[in-house]
């Protein structure tokens, strides 16, 4: 199955105006500065925003048409989406949490061993470190077996080695999983590491220029420059 | 003094002039008419109604606040903002004023229809019940919608992304992280129906045995001079009350109302 999208909105700031295909087992990795539109972008995708005008089409099933009035609710996507924070109910443990909405319990047990939380079952969110709590939010949207799975910055809140710890446990997940895997980032490094396509997003448009603008040259505006530094600070490790 | 003092001076003022308020009841307190005042049959009828009436307009109130004040803190509908802005009538307007407009209420010809052929509510118990729902239910969804407006957004999404419906979601997510908040919005709810005075006596009146209320039992007795007695049903009414809230403030202090993480 692949995702074909066509999407615009009016913004705040800027026209949100993008088109883009994932294949099944890729990932297509949105890259560009923060403020870009890449959230908005991802939040239709799961239904929780409506663009004002555009298509997704998911296989043979319209998730959204503005022409023929369609919007199939989050619920009817089956999709998973990893936020980049808060992704866990603080009232349940992370076993519960991983079960919440599964398929079938087992695989949470495999899931968990697969991503070494384990022994964490019976703690609450508020009881483990940000990376095991990202560890067993991409357990509980596994488990939902999603046809799609969405991650939206899901490293971004984690120090810079379990970052990359958890960047290469996705990779390695990558292979094994045959649906469509969108993720978001501000980090060229984590972008290139993971991508098997690159889509520079920088307001709302895509911009195949930007990642060589950001590699190659000195930042030419402050807002350039902020967006550029963290990923030159990561690049350290 | 530093600014820290000074802050903390003024709390501790505020404490002094309510324990000096408490403290001169004990000026007139008689022991042995402690027990005789709370044990006679009026006074154990009156705690019985009031702590009945109480407890039923609180459920009743919640019944209504609780999917108000989701409403309220989610959605978006015309005529939110003035829904929103008369739930703040039992604030605004006071007690007796709000009395007043439901003894008119019932003078008006679909008041009187409903004295005639549903329920009297003027001089009766459902009179007391009415007047402590109508107080309370807008300040409980007033209470309720700040635990709501709490609990961020995101986990409702993520429970739609994880194909629970909207009403799965309140009762799976939104009722259980906003569990502590609304345990202690409905005891502040049920301590207000308690105390309630204005809105009662003038619907329910004042008629010993029938309609009498701790509040009014008070008013009362103060009116008939009787300081002794008075005393002693402020200190009871005190004692429900202060109880109740110091358990709340120890149940939410031990846990959490709601954490992030």
């Amino acid at each position: 199955m692949s995702i074909a999208v066509s999407l615009k909105k009016k913004l705040k700031y800027f026209d949100l105006d993008i088109s883009f295909a994932c294949a099944k087992k890729n990932m297509v990795v949105m890259i560009g500065p923060s403020g870009g539109g890449k959230t908005t972008i991802i939040r239709m995708l799961a239904g929780l925003e409506k663009p004002k005008e555009g298509r997704v089409v998911f296989g043979d099933e319209v998730w959204f048409d503005s022409l023929r009035h369609i919007n199939v609710p989050p619920q009817k996507r089956r999709l998973g989406y990893v936020f980049q924070d808060y992704t866990l109910f603080p009232h349940l443990n992370l076993y519960e949490n991983a079960t919440f909405a599964a398929v079938d319990r087992k695989e949470v047990d495999e899931l968990f061993e697969l991503f070494q939380i384990d022994h964490l079952k019976k703690r609450k969110p508020h009881m483990v470190s940000g990376g095991e709590r990202q560890r067993c939010a991409i357990c509980q949207a596994l488990a939902r077996h999603p046809r799609i799975l969405l991650l939206d910055e899901p490293f971004s809140a984690l120090d810079a080695i379990t970052r990359r710890g958890l960047r290469e446990e996705l990779k390695n997940l990558k292979g094994k999983m045959s649906f469509p895997i969108i993720y978001v980032t501000h980090d060229i490094t984590e972008a290139l590491y993971l991508a098997d396509e690159l889509l520079p997003v920088v307001e709302g448009k895509i911009d195949n220029q930007w990642l060589t603008r950001m590699m190659n040259r000195e930042p030419s505006s402050p807002a350039a420059l902020r967006a550029a530094r963290e990923p030159r600070l990561t690049l350290v490790y | 003094m530093t600014f820290k003092r000074i802050t903390i001076a003024f709390a501790v003022s505020v404490f002094l002039v309510y324990a000096v308020l408490i403290l001169s009841l004990f000026y007139f307190y008689q022991g042995p008419l402690f027990m005789k005042t709370l044990l006679s049959e009026r006074t154990l009828f009156s705690l019985r109604l009031s702590l009945m009436a109480a407890t039923i307009a609180t459920v009743v109130s919640l019944f209504f606040a609780i999917p108000s004040a989701y409403a309220l803190s989610r959605y978006q509908f015309p005529g939110r903002q003035i829904i929103d802005t008369l739930m703040e009538l039992p604030m605004i307007v006071s007690p007796v004023a709000l009395g007043a407009m439901i003894l008119i209420f019932f003078t008006t010809p679909a008041g009187q229809l409903i004295q005639e052929r549903g329920t009297p509510f003027v001089f009766t118990i459902y009179g007391i019940l009415l007047a402590q729902f109508i107080t309370t239910v807008g300040i409980a969804i007033r209470f309720i919608k700040a635990v709501f407006d709490e609990i961020p957004k995101k986990h409702e999404e993520a429970a739609w992304v994880l194909g629970l419906s909207p009403a799965n979601t309140f009762f799976k997510v939104i009722l259980p992280l906003g569990k502590k908040g609304i345990i202690a919005s409905s005891v502040l709810t049920w301590a207000k129906a308690l105390g309630e005075f204005g809105a009662t006596i003038t619907i329910a009146g004042s008629m010993a045995m029938k309609t009498e209320t701790l509040p009014i039992a008070i008013f009362m007795r103060l009116s008939s001079a009787d300081i002794e007695g008075t005393v002693v049903l402020v200190l009871i009414l005190l004692g429900i009350g202060l109880g109740l809230l110091y358990g709340v403030r120890l149940f939410a202090d031990r846990d959490w109302i709601y954490k992030a993480e």
